[in-house]
């Protein structure tokens, strides 16, 4: 049995150090689903939704948006995993100090990826999400800055959702690729899992020597990234044939009467207890506790300061948000405008 | 002490799914009793109105929240077992980097190369 245990916990530690790479495995996936979409979304205010049934409603694009839905939040479990490997194993040093630090930029861009990919949904819970954005922005951000209410605006009106898919499709994904490569130049275990690649392509063959695919899977960690990211996109596919992605009915102004998604949930917690105020200050505190991991870190075996700030973040995340999760749905932003007394009617046309 | 954190985690893994069958993952409205009739001044497109516009509008909050309840119920059930799920990966993880004497396994690199291809192994 304890054989069996040392069996299995080398194989995690095995597997542990290459899930960086299936997270660029993922990545890829999400975008080439994501360039798919794009050809059939309509951002026009006018013809969103009705895109979006369309999507919906075709069994090959509801398989292909399934994917983008799954392969990213498959991202998403795959990068607490993936940090916890790196905290654990302490990010001491300037090249993996500098790779965290770019590795908890990459997080941050994903975060804000996902949730305009939200908005562009265009059914309730995107109209519940967009209406947390601007109400933070401009109803409780712009009293502090005065630009606030100016980003808020340009992200208004009928151009809103166009603004929204070019930041989504173009130039978010640009920034993600770019600090993905930064990240990855500096991780050493990402460089060491290039040197077979390097190996593989440097040698020269020989009549009877194997070929570059075999000398490549001769190197054990590339097998293991390939089984991984085989078995990632495996789950992705079978996920995205038996649970199709949410899609809510078309958006009722003025209600909020759904919940987002299971990795920002520990910010409706706080949302539940102190109401909209969190939403802004909740991100900036993590990012910061996550920034601050490599700083307390410290070049030893076993636990330090470092490791216990990265630890206290991730059972704050999952504890907060498995409550929320259970907890009764509450309507923040209805709350907000009623306890700010703002006219239920002002600026809205149409009706 | 990887027993006592593989049972930690064991345990709280169990928290999810426990509360799913507690709750049967129901949603209960916690929001203001009478109708709201409240608007965001400059919603998604709200000039143009279509998306904003929906033919239900007016019916009271709880008829819209019944609408979007069942999808609400789905999710939060997934999201349960996402959570169950992480947290046994990431307690396998912690458990699988904790050495017998209590102190965190380095990780290998992996350049595990075969004997003739370590000659050039980087310094990682």
């Amino acid at each position: 049995m304890s054989a069996l245990m040392e069996q299995l916990f080398a194989r995690v530690r095995q597997s542990g150090v290459i899930i960086g790479g299936v997270l660029l495995v993922l990545l890829l996936l999400s975008f080439a689903s994501g360039i798919v979409l794009a050809f059939f979304y309509n951002p026009s205010p006018a013809g969103v939704y009705e895109s979006m049934r369309t999507i919906v409603g075709v069994p090959l694009l509801a398989f292909i948006r399934n994917i983008h839905y799954w392969s990213s939040d498959l991202l998403v479990f795959l990068l607490f995993l993936h940090m916890t490997r790196v905290a654990i194993t302490k990010p001491t040093g300037r090249a993996r100090k500098y790779a965290w630090w770019f590795g908890v930029a990459f997080l941050f861009v994903i975060g804000i990826e996902m949730t305009i990919g939200r908005f562009l949904r265009a059914d309730q819970e995107a109209f519940d999400a967009y209406t947390h954005f601007f109400l933070g922005t401009s109803g409780i951000v712009a009293g502090y800055i005065p630009f606030a209410a100016d980003i808020a605006n340009a992200f208004s009106g009928s151009t809103a959702l166009f603004r929204f898919f070019i930041l989504h499709a173009v130039a978010i994904p640009v920034g993600i690729v770019a600090l993905a490569l930064v990240h990855y130049l500096f991780a050493p275990t990402f460089r060491s899992m290039v040197y077979p690649m390097k190996k593989a392509a440097e040698s020269s063959p020989t009549p009877n020597a194997p070929s570059g695919w075999k000398r490549l899977m001769a190197f054990p960690s590339m097998r293991n990234l390939l089984g991984l990211s085989g078995s990632a996109i495996a789950i992705v596919l079978t996920l995205s044939l038996i649970a199709p992605a949410p899609f809510f009915p078309s958006p009722f102004a003025g209600l909020e009467v759904t919940k987002p998604s299971w990795w920002i949930m520990w910010i409706v917690a706080l949302e539940n207890v102190w109401g909209l105020m969190p939403i802004l200050l909740a991100p900036p505190v993590l990012f910061l506790a996550l920034l601050a991991v490599p700083v307390y870190t410290k070049d030893r075996p076993g636990p330090d300061l470092g490791t216990a700030i990265y630890g206290l973040s991730v059972a704050v995340i999952l504890v907060l948000g498995m409550w929320a999760t259970n907890a009764p749905q509450v309507a923040h932003t209805e709350h907000f405008r009623a306890e700010a007394g703002i006219d239920a009617h002002a600026g809205h046309t149409g009706h | 002490m990887r027993s006592l954190s593989i049972a930690l985690f064991l345990v709280l893994g169990c928290f999810a799914p426990a509360s799913v069958l507690a709750h049967g993952g129901a949603v209960e409205e916690a929001a203001p009793a009478a109708p709201v009739q409240l608007h965001v001044p400059t919603q998604i497109g709200a000039e143009a109105g279509a998306m904003t516009l929906d033919p239900t509008f007016g019916l009271p909050r709880n008829m819209v929240f019944s609408a979007v309840q069942p999808v609400v119920k789905q999710e939060d059930e997934r999201a349960n077992i996402r959570y169950a799920l992480l947290i046994a990966a990431l307690g396998l993880l912690v458990a699988a980097h904790l050495p017998k004497n209590g102190t965190t396994e380095q990780t290998p690199a992996p350049t595990a190369a075969p004997a003739s291809d370590q000659s050039n192994a980087p310094a990682v």
